[in-house]
């Protein structure tokens, strides 16, 4: 239950959700994308409606990467990547040469590509959190075919079926907002698997144009790893703002009802401050 | 580089299955107990009524070897569907209550039909499926947060036992001959004699098959779970609701042709996705195919192996389907 | 821990388990069965039967009046609807039984349960064996000793030895049509179909009447027929065992189209189906030869006006 949350998500920010369990983050996430209908009030993204689009719009704009992720049946990683296209294809398509371009690079840009042929279930879980987040990538591919240009990268065009020539003359496209939003990626992890899968979102905003939003009840990796924060308690928004700003060690005692006593407990563990 | 699309690996599986189900109805009606000559049934010479080899041909086991491509086929394609829907790879065409429904149609049929000549066992097995799969249904859906596959498995069982002790009742008040009846329809009959009962399933055939082919590629998002499905733009509720109306739609059709024959809808789908791979829209045509060919196949050897006796069709699916699965759960470990 | 093991050390044990046998052995052979019971010398008064053919022979014999308790399948002769009904082969009613103090309970040989509890309220019973076409008469004369009316059964007996003797007769040399007996199936169609095998009254009936039974050579009682057995076996006579206020005339010429699927088989082609619907058809009792006779007029219309 969440309530009384107003919040915007600038572009190309790497949003984090903080709180303790309970507070409502993954209803805020699902909220977003678009899973949830608020009961009041309404979601806007590039200043529409979430309510007025469809739902496969929607699915090519907002990528959800669960916490875990359990299969009936095993698949292998590029069929998983592949399940990422589904809104971009009609009732009875067939994914095509350029979309299974799109999974493949997705899979090589966190990492996996090499896992392509593997059964799911036979992945560490670090390998199968970053499958997952290559299948939202493919989801959120617009251009299919194309590999993501990132800054000071030479840029390799890829011709399949279609071709996007950059051309001055052209009216810019109305910019589209695509958005990944991922629910605890972590927090089923072992140590070194977390630090491979907050490398690969670190990265995103950057490499792909996408807003990220991630909720965590980790201080620490809220604190490395996200640009903005949002402090969530019980349902409400405590604040919000750059990183530096929220995370002050008052906002975090309130957050988290740490007395004194835990708070000295907690300076002496994660070093002077937060 | 390009890398070939995943499904293309299937289809010379799809392909083969395709053709032993084709072989398997062409080649059945000509064996059997009693030799028959292929160049006698096709033969003009001998007047139709006169030839024996003809009409077992066309009469007596034609039919039967279509009988049970369908059966065969249904079978295992809804218990592909039914598998996806509840996410479970043990999960079987008769999970959630229809053979239950069905059965005790037939019992009901069986034992009190002499007062009511018109209703035949066939459609009284219908409408028993059809309302056991209301009554799932409905349970399923009267909560407030819309369709629950777990309220719908619950239901599913519960209807099961419940409808079992019916049918244990309705059979203490049936005579002999009732009795003997019901259990030989509860092990399975394909020996249908005619067309009809073929004829009159093939409409709910068709209709839960086009829903089949719209459901495949929804069923692979869904073994996802359900939110992730839903993230990637699949209106899940609706592609549960069809897969639950056209799987149990199949299942019910199929029941009503050669009664509850049981192991198919779950070692076919089995066996399929150790050859192809677990895309829906590959299990499923090669599922259909391969149940197809099964059955058929399952029914010769029911009608020769003790004859003039023969063994129900169902026993010979079991004593095949019990130690493959048995195989299957060691195997896993 | 194996055999090997237990062995080994179980001298003793297997002395106990010897001992064991020895004494359940001799158990049973103190058990006294119904048929070593020592049978009451003095005549039953109140006879209640749980067997429609053996109810049938007690009253041709004229010990009807004896008769307190019948089967709920009992329908012959008619003065047994005035007799209380106490159940029958599957659900015989224990304490009904009881309360009408019979002093002699004719019973299934397979009801077991209902046997031991009548041999512990010390009522004597017969036993009845569902067996073939001369056991009628055999039971027949045992029945008319049991309840001291040997003369009366004897004679009937006779009777009815010598009528079949002489459907038999009339029949003489000619030729037996091959025939079927179907006694089960579903309405309006062809599907879980029964019939007579080559053992057993319905068999030996037939046999008598002059027909060949196309399933001479199965050694059971009844087997399930498929539509291709039946084309295989190809019959000139279809006879169907069906009994029961439903059987109007028109239902039962309804029934016999439903034969028309198999084009082939000669029984269809002649149009050779009878729907024989007289309860006595299924009833080993003294109605056999009416039966019998029923049977042979179809097979042999022209010896049998």
């Amino acid at each position: 239950m969440i309530d009384n949350v107003s919040l915007e998500i600038p572009r190309g920010a790497l949003v984090g959700i903080l709180g303790p369990n309970g507070s409502g983050k993954t209803t805020l996430l699902r909220l977003l994308a678009g899973t949830l209908t608020p009961e009041s009030g309404h979601v806007l993204l590039d200043g529409e409606k979430l309510s007025r689009w469809s739902r496969a719009v929607i699915a090519r704009r907002c990528a959800v990467v669960p916490q875990e992720t359990h299969l009936a049946f095993d698949y292998s990683a590029l069929e998983i990547a592949l399940m990422g296209r589904y809104p971009h294809l009609g009732a009875f398509e067939v994914e095509t040469p350029a979309d299974i371009d799109s999974a493949l690079n997705a899979l090589e840009s966190t990492g996996t590509r090499h896992l392509a042929d593997r059964g799911f279930q036979t992945l560490s879980g670090g390998e199968k959190q970053r499958v997952i987040i290559a299948s939202a990538l493919a989801q959120l591919d617009q251009a299919p075919g194309l590999r993501p240009q990132a800054p000071g990268d030479n840029v390799q065009v890829r011709t399949s079926t279609f071709e996007v020539i950059p051309s001055p003359q052209a009216p810019s496209p109305k910019p589209v907002s695509r958005l990944l939003l991922l629910d605890e990626p972590t927090a089923s992890l072992d140590l070194r698997y977390q630090i491979e899968v907050a490398r690969l979102i670190r990265r995103l905003p950057k490499d792909h144009g996408i807003g990220v939003v991630l909720s965590t009840h980790d201080l620490r990796f809220a604190g490395a790893l996200c640009t903005e924060l949002v402090l969530l308690k019980e349902g409400r928004v405590l604040a919000r703002g750059p990183v530096a700003e929220v995370l002050t060690e008052a906002r975090v005692a309130a957050l988290y009802e740490l007395d004194a006593e835990a708070l000295r407990e907690m300076r002496s563990a994660t070093g002077a401050g937060v | 580089m390009d890398v070939p699309h995943p499904l293309r690996r299937a289809s010379p599986v799809i392909a083969f299955c395709f053709l032993a189900m084709v072989t398997a109805v062409l080649g059945a009606p000509f064996v059997g107990t009693t030799s028959i000559s292929f160049v006698k049934v096709f033969s003009n010479a001998i007047a139709s009524p006169d030839n024996l080899d003809r009409q077992i041909f066309l009469i007596a086991r034609l039919p039967r070897a279509v009988a049970a491509a369908l059966v065969g086929g249904c079978l295992s394609a809804a218990g592909v569907v039914f598998q996806g829907l509840l996410r479970n790879p043990l999960a079987t065409p008769y999970t959630l209550g229809v053979s239950a429904g069905a059965a005790l149609g037939a019992m009901v049929a069986i034992t009190f039909g002499a007062a009511t000549p018109v209703v035949g066992v066939a459609s009284a097995s219908l409408a028993g499926a059809a309302l056991a799969v209301g009554v799932v249904y409905a349970l399923a859906s009267a909560r407030r947060s819309g369709f629950s596959t777990t309220v719908l498995l619950l239901a599913g069982v519960t209807l099961n036992a419940f409808f079992s002790a019916l049918i244990l009742f309705v059979q203490y008040l049936s005579n002999f001959a009732q009795v003997y009846r019901a259990m030989r329809w509860l092990m399975g009959d394909l020996d249908v004699g005619s067309y009809s009962p073929i004829v009159a399933a093939l409409p709910f055939i068709a209709v839960a098959f086009v829903a089949f082919a719209w459901l495949a590629r929804p069923l692979n998002l869904l073994s996802l779970g359900a939110e992730a499905a839903e993230s990637r733009g699949v209106d899940v509720e609706r592609a549960q609701r069809l897969a639950f109306f056209s799987a149990s739609l199949a299942t019910g059709a199929a029941v009503s042709i050669g009664g509850p024959i049981g192991f198919i809808g779950i070692i076919v789908p089995h066996l399929v996705r150790l050859l192809v791979g677990a895309d829906h829209r590959a299990v499923l045509p090669a599922s259909t195919f391969l149940g197809a060919a099964f059955l058929v196949i399952c029914d010769i050897i029911a009608r020769t192996a003790i004859a003039p006796m023969e063994l129900p069709v169902g026993v010979i699916t079991a004593l095949i389907g019990g130690p493959f699965f048995l195989w299957l759960l060691v195997r896993r470990r | 821990m194996g055999f090997g093991q237990r062995a080994a050390g179980g001298g003793r044990e297997l002395r106990l388990i010897v001992a064991l046998l020895l004494a359940s052995a001799l158990m049973v052979g103190q058990t006294p069965s119904a048929a070593r019971r020592p049978q009451s010398a003095a005549i039953p008064h109140r006879i209640i039967s749980l067997i429609p053919s053996v109810t049938e022979m007690l009253f041709a014999i004229g010990a009807g009046d004896a008769v307190i308790g019948v089967s709920t399948f009992d329908h012959y002769p008619p003065s047994v609807e005035t007799r209380t009904k106490v159940g029958g082969l599957l659900d015989p009613d224990f304490e009904r039984i009881l309360s009408l103090r019979p002093d002699l309970v004719i019973v299934y040989g397979t009801q077991s349960g209902l046997i031991e509890r009548l041999g512990r309220a010390q009522i004597p019973m017969f036993n009845y064996e569902h067996a073939g076409l001369a056991d009628v008469t055999q039971t027949l004369r045992q029945v008319g000793i049991r309840v001291g009316l040997a003369d009366a059964a004897n004679r009937l007996a006779l009777d009815i030895e010598k009528r079949l003797r002489d459907i038999r007769t009339r029949i003489g040399d000619r030729p037996k049509p091959r025939t079927m007996i179907v006694f089960e199936r579903e309405t309006g169609t062809l599907r879980g179909m029964f019939a007579s095998g080559g053992v057993g009254f319905l068999h030996d009936m037939l046999d008598t009447a002059g027909g060949a039974d196309v399933f001479a050579d199965v050694r059971r009682q009844s087997l399930q027929v498929t539509s291709e057995v039946a084309l295989a076996r190809a019959p000139e006579v279809i006879l169907e065992i069906r009994s029961g206020p439903e059987w109007t005339p028109a239902r039962i010429a309804r029934e016999r189209t439903v034969w028309g699927a198999l084009g082939s088989v000669p029984a269809v082609r002649t149009g050779r189906i009878y729907l024989l619907t007289d309860e006595a058809m299924s009833i080993p009792g003294p109605r056999v030869p009416d039966a019998v006779q029923q049977m042979a007029r179809v097979l042999h219309p022209d010896v049998f006006k």
